[in-house]
């Protein structure tokens, strides 16, 4: 069989079991933790585009917190229907992007990432200031559930289990045509080789700021889905910390292509659920191992989780054919 | 109110513009020399205090030894980490610097279960409490105590960096590494100094705040921001650009957060940094 069924039929089988799930395990902790996955991988995908055109931004969270805020004050305060503050989450977090954007994007590199650790926390301050608005540190309370829709009447966990499964299914079928279309042929061109990109007739800003903008949009999709599981945010929600935490999930996953950024949050969601099954096991050891776990992939496989395959498979290859050079690994993204 | 507030505003702004000196050359000298991004040098500056904790407050040294010693474990450590964590990665930004914030993960967390979440305070150095009465400003002696230390302290890293021959070996592979390795200047006993020194510049400031404030496994987290937007308001890799790097933080901070308030000096002191970076990336010192 070609190999391009065998991935699809991989893929719906993935998609179907996530389906059934809740059906199968009723651990309402179980699910909840598949929800917050979901959105985790909705963040770290969407993180990815922009760090696909070679920028690193550490200020994701505060768009999540923009697209939350959005929906939050929507809902609370002029009491709209949460699934039209939805869309609108996304895109004021993917207007701002834009603004701030065109400003932000013209620094390079490692300037890029800390000036988005300042916006970062620039956002979050007009947060905690604007005290009559936002509500300062307290936050905005009793963010009411989502009005039912389609059969799902938002009172109990696998509804949440199933609007984040398809807000992430939603965010990878755009994020991966996105990859495998010329705009990602493009922001990898980008992050390459600017100038060379930019001599082939390339407007680098305008991929940039579309990249930056696009993967805003979907964190803004995130913060609204948050804002309705939470019942509440604040200004604490949306840290550097947080922001941080995705580049975690991005660099254990991998980012040679889509599947890295999926297995990343994955895995590091996962696994508190199997460490709380050691005795004497204490929560407060986790970001320990997820430190730890951030050096040993730097060091030792620098390609995250997803490099583990081409990995194994090379040295497969070299066994089978010792005098044949060694498959070459994924290319950055 | 008047004209001794605004002293006390301005002997205030030398003393954090001081620390956040202190803090930023370390932060700086490694970019310069080593092109790594250090998010951890945050929480060397707190182990610092930690050390100074330990030694000053529950083992009763003196408080200038306890300095010295928090300096030299700390300064040891630094180069511990730079050998086995960032040599591997050294000129290579983005991968150092996940490896820089794995290492705030590992290092805070570890202080936490370690010392616990409650938090520590540190004595004032005898001979130091009590006020002084200038004119009609009130400042407190410990507070120009840590004035005095870190005064010192710069003036010995100036010193060191411009008259010494492995400060000279510094600015020049800072300046251009194949060049300096050709004259036979040791590229990685250079990176290793200049790590050593500093972190025991952040573990000096650690232990100068360590009596003005409370000692906690997260109190790296703000000094660290602030000595980033000085590096880069005097431009990465410059020593000078980061002594009035941090004056200008340093005043923007107090006097910010006396007439305004708190969050508002912060939004400043990074609107500033955003600026800076739009309108002349290199800084106001730095070499594009």
């Amino acid at each position: 069989m070609h190999k391009k069924y065998i991935n699809y039929i991989v893929v719906l089988a993935v998609v179907a079991l996530l389906f059934l799930f809740p059906q199968i395990i009723k651990n309402p902790y179980y699910i909840r933790v598949w929800t917050n996955t979901f959105y985790l991988i909705v963040l770290t995908v969407s993180l990815r585009m922009i760090l696909m055109t070679g920028q690193v931004s550490i200020a994701h969270y505060a768009f999540m917190g923009i697209g939350a805020y959005t929906s939050a004050l929507l809902v609370t305060k002029v009491h709209w229907n949460f699934w039209l503050t939805l869309p609108l989450s996304g895109i004021t977090a993917a207007v701002v992007a834009i603004g701030l954007g065109y400003v932000t994007l013209r620094i390079k590199g490692s300037y890029f990432a800390i000036a988005t650790v300042a916006l970062g926390e620039v956002i979050r301050m007009v947060w905690v200031e604007w005290k009559g608005f936002f509500g300062g540190m307290n936050g905005i309370m009793g963010i009411p559930s989502p009005s039912p829709i389609g059969g799902l009447s938002f009172g109990s966990m696998p509804s949440y289990y199933y609007f984040a499964l398809l807000l992430m299914l939603f965010a990878l079928a755009i994020l991966y045509r996105m990859d495998n279309s010329r705009y990602g042929m493009t922001f990898r061109s980008i992050a390459l080789a600017d100038n060379l990109a930019e001599s082939a007739g390339i407007n680098i800003m305008n991929y940039k700021v579309f990249a930056f903008a696009a993967a805003c949009f979907f964190a803004g999709l995130a913060g609204a889905f948050y804002s309705s599981l939470q019942h509440y945010i604040s200004p604490m929600d949306f840290t550097v910390f947080e922001s941080i935490m995705l580049i975690v999930f991005l660099v254990v996953g991998g980012r040679g292509n889509i599947l890295g950024p999926i297995l990343g949050p994955a895995v590091l969601s996962w696994l508190p659920v199997l460490l709380e099954q050691i005795p004497g096991y204490k929560p407060t050891v986790l970001p320990i191992i997820d430190g730890a776990f951030l050096l040993v992939v730097m060091l030792f496989m620098p390609e995250g989780i997803i490099g583990i395959q081409a990995r194994v498979r090379s040295s497969i290859n070299r066994i089978r054919k010792p005098e044949k050079e060694p498959v070459p690994s994924e290319e950055l993204a | 109110m008047g004209a001794e507030q605004i002293f006390q505003c301005f002997v205030n702004g030398i003393m954090s513009g001081s620390i956040l000196i202190l803090v930023a050359l370390g932060l700086t000298m490694i970019f310069g020399i080593m092109h790594i991004v250090n998010f951890a040098h945050g929480e060397l500056y707190m182990l610092g205090a930690f050390c100074l904790w330990i030694f000053f407050a529950e083992l009763q040294v003196p408080y200038i030894l306890a300095l010295i010693l928090s300096m030299i474990i700390i300064s040891g450590l630094g180069m511990v980490i730079e050998r086995f964590l960032f040599k591997p990665f050294r000129g290579d930004l983005a991968p150092s610097f996940i490896i820089s914030l794995g290492l705030v993960m590992l290092l805070q967390t570890g202080t936490l279960l370690s010392f616990g979440i409650e938090d520590k305070a540190a004595p004032t150095p005898s001979g130091f409490h009590g006020l002084i009465h200038f004119g009609g400003a009130v400042l407190s002696k410990e507070r120009l105590f840590v004035i005095l230390i870190s005064a010192i302290l710069m003036a010995g890293v100036w010193l060191f960096i411009q008259r010494t021959k492995p400060g000279q070996a510094m600015r020049a592979v800072a300046q251009d590494q194949d060049a300096a390795a050709l004259q036979g200047i040791s590229i990685d006993a250079t990176a290793s100094l200049a790590m050593g020194v500093g972190c025991a510049l952040a573990a000096a400031a650690g232990c100068l705040m360590a009596p003005i404030f409370y000692i906690n496994p997260y109190m790296g987290a703000v000094p660290i921001m602030k000595a980033f937007v000085v590096i880069i308001l005097g431009g990465l890799g410059s020593i000078g650009g980061a002594f009035i790097g941090g004056f200008i933080i340093g005043f923007v901070d107090s006097f910010g957060s006396t007439y305004l308030s708190a969050p508002i000096a912060a939004m400043m002191t990074f609107g500033i940094l955003i600026l800076v970076l739009i309108f002349r990336p290199q800084g106001l010192f730095g070499h594009a």
